[in-house]
């Protein structure tokens, strides 16, 4: 009979102790393990059933255990509040869902070891008392949830460093058994997502090529694709390279040893962990030293920082050029650029006089830039510029990054959720200024800039004023330095809509496309910067391409 | 890591053996430093085999014996991978053999070369050499063959196509019909055959009968056209896909005393069953059969030729190598394209050797374009990726969006 109580009682804890436990792993999981960002992620947290319960544990225990009540229907009683409080919970729904991997598993052992090995210690402790104590233990033990994920995850570390060096020597033997692949990296500030899908897509005219999957950049994103993805097929082999501080670039590098290397971008960019520039500048050209004495850089020549560096290694450069210069420091540059809502139109120059007439239906100079890029990484591996025109004209936009997509009956959506700078932030507000008709921006302002971030979600909302018919800012954290960038810019404040979430947002522009009047449509909408990225995943049977 | 190469051959085909053959030849001429080839065998019977001596040619004299060394296989799709697995599995043991990143097929003919063997990797998501399966499919169909190259404004020669039961209902019916489209003599072919099996000429309503139930013992559809009487046969093959093709060297098939030549079967001989099943091998143009190489042409007839075939490799929407037999009309110096191979035998690779492109090159450059064609498939838009059925309400008054 004790033995049926005892296990209703820890069955009912369980089920309650699953909640926190869950999002807790989560979190480290979405947090990539690193327990800096947990914590921070935990400073934003307030665990107040957490408390509630415990204070509510500690009051009835007290009170219980000195009336006359049955140790059986005292521990029953315990087990109904346990399985109540977890039923009527809060559930949110997850953004991005928990993903089981083996790492995660061997992480939620270690945790549950923790739990009994706490809960036995403390038997041991209380030995008189200790099934009067339970209630209270398993209480607390649920108010630590955190700590006990993060202490899980120390013990782990060691296991887990050996187990990533085995794939990465995996990694590293697969790439060693595949001589004739041609590597190339590619690293920037920004734009190193949309500029490799776009050399993948060119180059795929005359090769097999394998590129890192989204935005995958860290060092087991990229082993993880080695070891999921190459096969004996592929010659070319496309790694984005992203760091957050020095020395994350040459770890991919020493894994992968490219070839070749494309340097995209640099800028002001997670200051929050480099601290200056010249860091961020060392650690981009850490792609730079790593290629190969005979390989090839490719730079982007438009970026001072960028230009003003010195390379041992044969370099291309490539930029815009400038209208009614000679563009002689360039080997490779776009000509009388021309973008509108259906993209863009450019002649391709190549510092031998060869001009290409070329058009996309990317949107935005900046995919220009990114073509340039790709045109020059192609054309060096052999493929005939006269070939171009055709491939550019069919390149297929990057998912999230200014990507058009029809929304309702009445109105289309410039998708530009995954930008991040505030440069390509006045970019896609100018794409959007050439659509006809209504426009309409929506956006939860910049986040991780630091100090400048007031002042750069001010000029958002300034340049939103300039353009956009109507603004729909969500969140609460950064509507009024947008909305202050908006009234000085002269802007009528009933046109401002703050949303509680995106799909409040979503509704507002859904309703706006409805009251629209004929002379006022069509609507174009823009989302800009930092959206979850399953926003539009509501079943609606988007269409997207096969991967 | 090596490429992942399954050389599929044999099949439920009347070239059955000139398949084997084939497969032999490639299998040697490929580059095994890069390429790990896995010798596919179809039974007639349909059953699939791989072992180490099934590219020896020799061993086929003891099948049974060869089979018995052999495993019989599964094709499995396992996590985006096509995966060789033994049959029957054995208890405890692992049933994967091998991994597939690229199919080959080598086949001849009827069942395998007409699309069947090729609709088999694209339901399995396999990367194949050569053409897909609409233009396998239409290129065995020497009806269909000749519809598409006229539509495409190609010379052929006039025809005409009639199932064998519309045939018996009423033989005289039918004979009556070509004998007023075309007279005698006459050509009258199985539809859907390896290139000269149950082909004979008709001279007269007697041999036209005997002609026509030959052609109905091969297959159910019969396509007769006019013959030509003073004409020389000449064959070209082309490489490539829709971006691109190029032509090989021109050759002039010459009878020989074993293999049933060109004027044997088309100019009065070759009509009985066996003679025209035993011309089989001289028809797909082997390697090792008489010819005359580069063909004896002018530049500019020569260069027609070249043109023709190229257009015609597109006019099918050909993938890989194809080999395009044609007829040379003395009397009026008219082309007239006769016949698509899409699998020719020994993969033409003599024609391409006197055109200065080695065996080992062509190979490579079949798989270059067996790829091409895969990332050009995956760029399109074959599925939503959403599930709609997990979008829908379902209520009780039926589905609502």
């Amino acid at each position: 009979m004790f033995s049926v109580v005892l296990f209703v009682l820890l069955g009912a804890f369980v089920y309650f102790f699953w909640g926190g436990f869950r999002q807790s792993v989560h979190m480290l999981q979405l947090n990539s393990y690193y327990p800096e960002r947990f914590l921070q992620w935990l400073k934003g947290q307030q665990r107040k059933e957490a408390i509630y319960v415990m204070v509510a544990m500690v009051i009835t225990s007290l009170s219980l255990r000195y009336g006359s009540m049955s140790l059986y229907l005292y521990l029953i009683f315990h087990a109904v509040i346990f399985f109540v409080v977890a039923l009527i919970r809060k559930k949110q729904p997850d953004k991005k869902p928990l993903v089981y991997t083996w790492r995660l598993k061997r992480l939620m052992v270690t945790a549950a070891l923790i739990c009994i090995a706490f809960i036995l210690g403390l038997g041991v402790l209380f030995r008189a008392t200790f099934w009067w104590e339970l209630p209270f233990l398993l209480a607390f033990l649920n108010l630590m949830v955190h700590t006990i994920v993060i202490i899980a995850n120390f013990f782990n570390g060691p296991i887990e460093k050996r187990i990533a060096k085995g794939f990465t020597d995996d990694a590293k033997r697969i790439l060693a058994g595949h001589p004739g692949l041609k590597i190339i990296g590619v690293t920037g500030s920004y734009g190193k997502t949309s500029t490799k899908h776009l050399i993948s897509q060119l180059l795929s005219l005359d090769y097999q090529v394998l590129a890192t999957p989204e935005s995958y950049n860290t060092p087991m994103g990229v082993v993880r694709t080695i070891r999921e993805k190459l096969s004996a097929t592929h010659q070319v082999f496309i790694v984005e390279m992203g760091a957050k501080k020095p020395g994350d670039i040459k770890e991919i590098c020493d894994i992968v040893q490219p070839h070749m290397g494309v340097i995209s971008s640099i800028g002001e960019m997670h200051l929050d962990t480099f601290h200056n520039l010249d860091n961020i500048i060392r650690t981009k050209f850490e792609l730079a030293e790593a290629v190969a004495k005979e390989g090839l850089v490719f730079l982007n020549y438009d970026n001072e920082y960028i230009r003003k560096q010195k390379l041992s290694q044969p370099v291309v450069r490539y930029g815009l050029g400038k209208a009614g210069e000679d563009n002689q420091q360039l080997d490779l540059w776009a000509e009388n650029i021309v973008s509108g809502p259906k993209g863009s139109q450019f002649d391709l120059c190549f510092s031998d006089g060869r001009i290409i007439a070329c058009q996309t239906k990317l949107l935005g100079k900046l995919n220009v830039l990114n073509i340039v890029a790709a045109a020059a990484v192609a054309t060096r591996l052999g493929v005939e510029p006269s070939r171009l025109a055709q491939a550019v004209s069919r390149l297929e936009p990057v998912p999230h990054r200014l990507q058009l997509l029809p929304a309702g009956p009445s109105y289309q959506i410039i998708d530009d959720a995954y930008n991040s700078n505030p440069e390509g932030s006045r970019q896609a507000l100018e794409t959007l200024a050439s659509f006809p008709g209504y426009k309409v921006i929506i956006t939860p302002g910049m986040v991780e800039l630091g100090d400048q971030e007031e002042e750069m979600n001010r000029r958002l909302g300034r340049h939103a004023a300039r353009y956009c018919d109507f603004i729909i800012i969500v969140g609460q954290n950064r509507s009024p330095a947008i909305m202050d960038g908006a009234r000085r810019a002269g802007y009528n404040e009933s046109n401002i809509y703050v949303a509680d979430h995106i799909h409040d947002a979503l509704e507002k522009a859904d309703q706006l496309s409805r009251d629209l009047t004929e002379e006022e449509g069509p609507m174009t909408v823009l989302l800009e910067n930092d959206l979850p990225d399953n926003f539009l995943d509501n079943g609606q049977g988007k269409q997207t391409r096969r991967k | 890591m090596k490429i992942q190469i399954g050389i599929f051959f044999g099949g439920k085909s009347v070239e059955h053996e000139v398949s084997v053959i084939t497969a032999a030849q490639t299998a040697a001429a490929m580059d095994a430093a890069k390429y790990e080839l896995i010798p596919i065998y179809i039974t007639k019977d349909n059953e699939m085999y791989t072992g180490a001596e099934l590219f020896d040619v020799v061993k086929y004299k003891d099948l049974p014996g060869l089979l018995s060394r052999s495993q019989r296989i599964l094709l499995m799709r396992e996590k985006g991978k096509i995966q060789l697995l033994r049959y029957p599995a054995k208890l405890f043991a692992q049933p994967f053999i091998a991994q597939l990143d690229l199919a080959f097929p080598i086949v001849h003919g009827t069942n395998v070369e007409d699309g069947s063997l090729q609709g088999y990797f694209q339901l399995h998501g396999l990367p194949y050499i050569g053409s897909d399966v609409g233009a396998s499919a239409c290129g065995m169909d020497k009806w269909v063959t000749k519809c598409l190259l006229q539509g495409a404004g190609l010379p052929v020669l006039p025809g005409y196509c009639f199932q064998s039961s519309y045939y018996y209902g009423d033989p005289q019916r039918i004979i009556t019909k070509l004998e007023e489209l075309y007279g005698y003599p006459l050509m009258v072919k199985p539809v859907n055959l390896g290139s000269s099996v149950g082909i004979s000429a008709a001279h007269d309503p007697e041999e036209l009968k005997e002609s026509i139930e030959l052609a109905a013992s091969f297959s159910d559809r019969i396509l007769a056209e006019p013959m030509l009487t003073n004409m020389r046969e000449i064959n070209c093959a082309v490489m490539g896909d829709s971006d691109y093709t190029e032509a090989s060297a021109c050759e002039e098939p010459l009878s020989t005393g074993e293999i049933l030549s060109y004027q044997d079967k088309y100019q009065g001989g070759g009509k009985s069953r066996a003679a025209a099943a035993k011309s089989s091998g001289g028809g797909k143009g082997m390697g090792s059969s008489l010819r005359k190489l580069p063909a004896d042409l002018d530049i500019e007839q020569e260069e027609e030729i070249k043109i023709l075939a190229q257009k015609a490799f597109l006019a099918l929407n050909c993938n890989g190598v194809i080999r395009v037999d044609f007829l040379l009309d003395q009397e009026e110096n008219q082309i007239y394209i006769n016949e698509v191979n899409t699998i020719p035998g020994s993969l033409a690779f003599y024609l391409w050797e006197a055109a200065g492109k080695p065996f080992r090159q062509m190979t490579e450059e079949l798989v270059q374009l067996a790829l091409k064609r895969q990332r050009a498939q995956e760029r399109l838009i074959w599925s939503n990726e959403v599930n709609i059925l997990s979008g829908m309400q379902w209520g009780t008054k039926g589905v609502k969006q």
